[in-house]
């Protein structure tokens, strides 16, 4: 039965892949490749195939002696910067200041780019690809009559918002920067904080309607060549029309798609990012989101936060510990509750038992279906407040906490220790967030398991998310590591973190090319 | 679309799902349809063969706070108690412990049971097939601590309690701490009065439990304990001497309070007892048998109502040697007792059985008629710890 199936997806994968050729075929560059050497020529081309749209700025200029030379600008309004075409491109050609006296010289692009206009970043195109592609990604093309060549002007600057803190990972203690839209940016984020020539970033372009611009960054001489090497594969295998967020990208390049767990990191945070680059992983920027991902990706960086390494180890650990615990409690909590309640009462001590079947004596609903609807709720009102403006927000958590939470309980149709069970589960779950999706529905899962089978359901389901953890990898690194398989150098930053002292060597599961973080021996103290 | 969902995994879902969904809930019980019992007691019935039995069933609702919300109840409600006896009879104990149901709701919940009384009546004729049952059943468990009841169980598990309104519940509390502060009671639990009843010589025992009548209505004593033979049937009773007395041998006294007479009578004195230590060594030898008992007592002088001077080394002897000789007189009275009872309450058959492993089968057969004539030496090594805070009793002052 099983070939069977296996013979019918062979045959549908192959009917697909001939599909999609046909496709890329019925779809071909109808334009010339190369440009005209006649102005005219040009324009026409660069109507053809962009249009007249408003915001598409078509500009003549006649410049030098009688201004017998013609060439013309075309530039996105809005994308481009207005100031610096106005007065580094057409002002020192309309006015250029030797062309009008010394007839002699015949304006040709280099003469152009080097000594009349004052942009900084400029290329030399020809072919029509080209052209089209750094013009819609916003610099100007300048053309001349006469020649099979054009100027691209990087005049790219727009609205963009300002780099703030990011809402996401709020931090008490470090830099409150975080990522914003424009790619530029971000890596000018990541190159500050690593100022050393090894940081390299490699760009390409994803998106066949969208062409937006993925980065790749890492650290020459420290990151694995053997990573670069299979995400760029991975990367470069991506067709598709659109990339609008970081999340294309990552559903597209990783391991386990059907997992419930993440197998690539995201963070909005260039110190972040800055700590996992060094620590030999490979970031991934893409334009347009500030979520910039990084590979591999471990199971134990969910419970990793930035301020761990800032603040002093002993409150840090204990920070650490108290998400592994959190992580278990918004698993585990509800299911545990309602195996207990429903099958195993003689576990409970007397006394919380009773106070258990006092608070929810005379409740309608078996605890399965209680804890299974107030987890319901509970996802309503945190998807309902957190889309909603701050103002009516606050609306929603008084209606929902305060009033559905209390009359639910006073007019018994759901006892407190459920109530009380739920709200510490999603209390807890805000403490990892990064695994606040995998949770959320093993969290259903389990409490299902757990009211048809009670503990032995539970722990069945338990056993079921350990095997498929540790079946997991991500880029090849298993998700477990450094606990399975076992990494004494990548422990002492796993369930704990040791004093920066103690760090001298980088975690191995990782890979790094190069091992040592500082010099051992620098335990700090004072002199003797 | 469908190329990357492995069919397999599909069918394997569906296969787990057919699994949970078709054994589901078998044993589901929900906590609110589950009539908890605190306690039980036991009774010979009023006329005819077979059991009677008190399940004392919790009634949680009752159980809530004044503030909180009560459903369908005024105030006529929240004056009845928050729990329910139920009485029931059967040619057996399961048969009567089933035939509850005829009058609860909900099925009786055995898990968290903490006591089982037994009336006077029903223990003199012997509680080997209520042991058996209460072991095999697999809700009770070889926690749930025995008592025997001077009257009706009834009586003790209708008696109106304070601070734990379960008065099961209450029973119990005031077993556990009645061995640490005063060590006139011992608590004895399914499980070693099983395994007292299962050694070479054990009698077992049991702590009594009496309806007092007092000036605000009754109250329940649990100063003495049950003696049973060695085939379950209770034989007599310790008073709190006796009581302390087997304790100090069995080296289980944890706490309590030592009262010490002047010598002509007019002034005394407490010692709080921190440790005790005990050690039986029997002794076969020349035709000579019998046990040496050595008790080690550490206490501290709790009060002092002015006649020995703590500082002295006089005083301090002279309370050490009093302490000793209470402790000596408390022994004396439950042996004496014991063989009265013809019930080796020590376990000195064991001791024997320990150190003498080939005699002891020889001895065993005669073992009611050794206990008696046994040479039994009894030493206290009774220290008094710490100097005391004050030096001088505030009445010589």
């Amino acid at each position: 039965m099983l070939g069977w199936y296996f013979k019918k997806l062979r045959i549908r994968r192959e009917l697909n892949s001939q599909k999609s050729e046909k496709e890329g075929q019925g779809n071909p560059q109808l334009q010339p490749a190369h440009l005209f050497p006649s102005l005219s020529k040009n324009l026409q081309l660069m109507r053809n195939i962009v249009g007249t749209s408003p915001d598409i700025i078509y500009r003549l200029v006649a410049f030098g002696p009688d201004n017998r030379y013609k060439a013309a600008l075309i530039f996105l309004d809005g994308i481009a910067t207005n100031t610096t075409i106005h007065d580094d491109i057409i002002k020192p050609l309309t006015m250029g200041s030797q062309l009008h006296q010394r007839e002699e010289i015949v304006p040709d692009l280099d003469y152009i780019s080097q000594v009349l206009i004052a942009v900084g970043n400029v290329k030399k195109i020809s072919r029509t690809s080209e052209v089209v592609d750094s013009f819609l990604s916003g610099s100007t093309i300048l053309f001349l009559d006469g020649t099979a060549e054009a100027l691209a002007l990087d005049t790219r600057g727009w609205a963009s918002r300002g780099i703030v803190e990011p809402q996401t990972e709020m931090v008490v203690r470090g830099p409150r920067e975080g990522f914003t839209e424009t790619l530029r940016d971000n890596i000018a984020l990541l190159r500050r904080k690593i100022q050393y020539p090894g940081f390299t970033v490699e760009s390409m372009v994803i998106g066949r309607k969208t062409h937006t611009q993925v980065a790749i960054a890492y650290i020459k001489g420290l990151t694995n060549p053997e990573l670069i090497k299979e995400l760029k594969h991975r990367l470069q295998r991506i067709d598709i029309d659109a990339v609008l967020e970081s999340g294309y990208i990552e559903q597209l390049i990783e391991d386990s798609p059907l997992s419930f767990f993440p197998t690539v990191g995201n963070s909005e945070k260039p110190d972040k990012i800055a700590g996992k680059i060094l620590e030999g992983r490979a970031a991934v920027l893409i334009d347009g989101t500030p979520f910039v991902l990084t590979v591999p990706y471990l199971f134990i960086e969910g419970f990793m936060s930035a301020e761990d390494y800032y603040v002093r180890p002993f409150y840090a650990n204990l920070l650490r510990l108290l998400r592994f615990v959190a992580f278990l409690v918004s698993l585990v909590l509800p299911a545990a509750y309602v195996a207990v309640s429903t099958f195993h009462q003689e576990l409970l001590p007397t006394n919380l038992l009773i106070t258990m079947a006092s608070a929810s004596a005379g409740t309608p609903f078996p605890a399965v279906l209680e804890a299974l609807g107030m987890s319901l709720v509970f996802e309503i009102l945190r998807e309902g407040s957190l889309h909603l403006p701050r103002q009516v927000g606050s609306a929603v958590t008084i209606v929902g906490a305060l009033v559905l939470g209390d009359a639910v309980i006073s007019a018994g149709i759901v006892g407190a220790p459920m109530v009380i069970v739920i709200a510490t589960t999603a209390l807890a779950s805000f403490l990892v967030v990064p695994y606040i999706p995998s949770t959320t529905v093993l969290r259903f899962i389990l409490i299902i398991m757990a009211g048809f089978l009670g503990g032995f359901g539970l722990v069945l389901g338990l056993l079921a998310i350990l095997v498929h953890l540790c079946a997991l990898r991500s880029f090849g690194v298993p998700y477990l590591s450094p606990i399975a398989p076992l990494d004494p150098e990548g422990m002492k930053d796993s369930l704990v973190r040791l004093p920066w002292w103690k760090l001298s060597r980088r975690p191995r599961s990782i890979n790094p090319l190069d091992q040592q973080r500082q010099v051992a021996g620098t335990k700090p103290g004072a002199p003797k | 679309m469908g190329e990357k969902i492995p069919h397999s995994v599909i069918i394997v879902l569906l296969l787990l799902l057919c699994i949970t969904t078709c054994t589901g809930c078998w044993d589901r019980r929900e906590l609110k349809d589950l009539a908890l019992v605190a306690g039980v007691g036991f009774d010979l019935p009023a006329r005819g063969e077979g059991v009677t039995l008190i399940a004392q069933v919790i009634d949680p609702e009752m159980l809530r706070s004044p503030q909180g919300p009560s459903r369908g109840g005024g105030n006529s409600v929240s004056s009845s108690k928050p729990y329910w006896n139920i009485t029931s009879t059967g040619e057996t104990i399961f048969e009567a412990v089933r035939n509850c149901t005829h009058q609860s709701p909900f099925p009786l919940f055995w898990a968290h049971c903490q006591v089982a009384i037994f009336s006077e009546q029903l223990a003199r004729q012997g509680v080997k097939d209520y042991l058996d049952f209460l072991l095999r059943d697999y809700e009770t468990g070889p926690y749930i601590v025995l008592l025997v009841a001077e009257e009706k169980p009834e009586d003790i598990l209708n008696l109106d309690t304070r601070l734990r309104k379960i008065p099961a519940f209450n029973l119990e509390a005031c077993m556990k701490h009645l061995q640490n502060a005063t060590s006139h009671g011992l608590e004895v639990t399914l499980g070693s009065f099983t395994k007292m009843l299962a050694s070479q010589s054990r009698a077992p025992l049991a702590s009594l439990v009496k309806a007092v009548k007092g000036e605000q209505g009754l109250y329940f004593s649990l100063e003495e304990t049950a003696v049973f033979n060695r085939q379950a049937q209770m034989v007599g009773k310790l008073n709190r001497e006796e009581t302390r007395g087997l304790l100090w041998v069995l080296g289980e006294i944890k706490g309590g309070i030592i009262v010490i007479k002047s010598p002509d009578g007019s002034s005394k004195a407490s010692m709080e007892i921190l440790k005790s230590k005990s050690k039986v060594k029997p002794f076969l030898e020349n035709g000579r048998i019998g046990v040496n008992i050595s008790v080690q007592l550490e206490s501290a002088l709790g009060e002092n109502w002015a006649f020995a001077d703590e500082l002295k080394e006089s005083g301090r002897v002279f309370l050490e040697q009093q302490q000793a000789a209470v402790v000596e007189k408390e022994i004396r009275m439950a042996i004496e007792k014991a063989r009265q009872l013809d019930a080796d309450i020590f376990g000195f058959g064991d001791r024997f059985y320990q150190t003498y492993p080939q005699q002891w089968q020889k001895l065993k057969p005669d073992w009611n008629d050794i206990f008696k004539s046994l040479e039994v030496t009894v030493e206290v090594d009774s220290r008094m710890l710490f100097s005391p805070i004050t030096s001088r009793s505030i009445r010589n002052f």
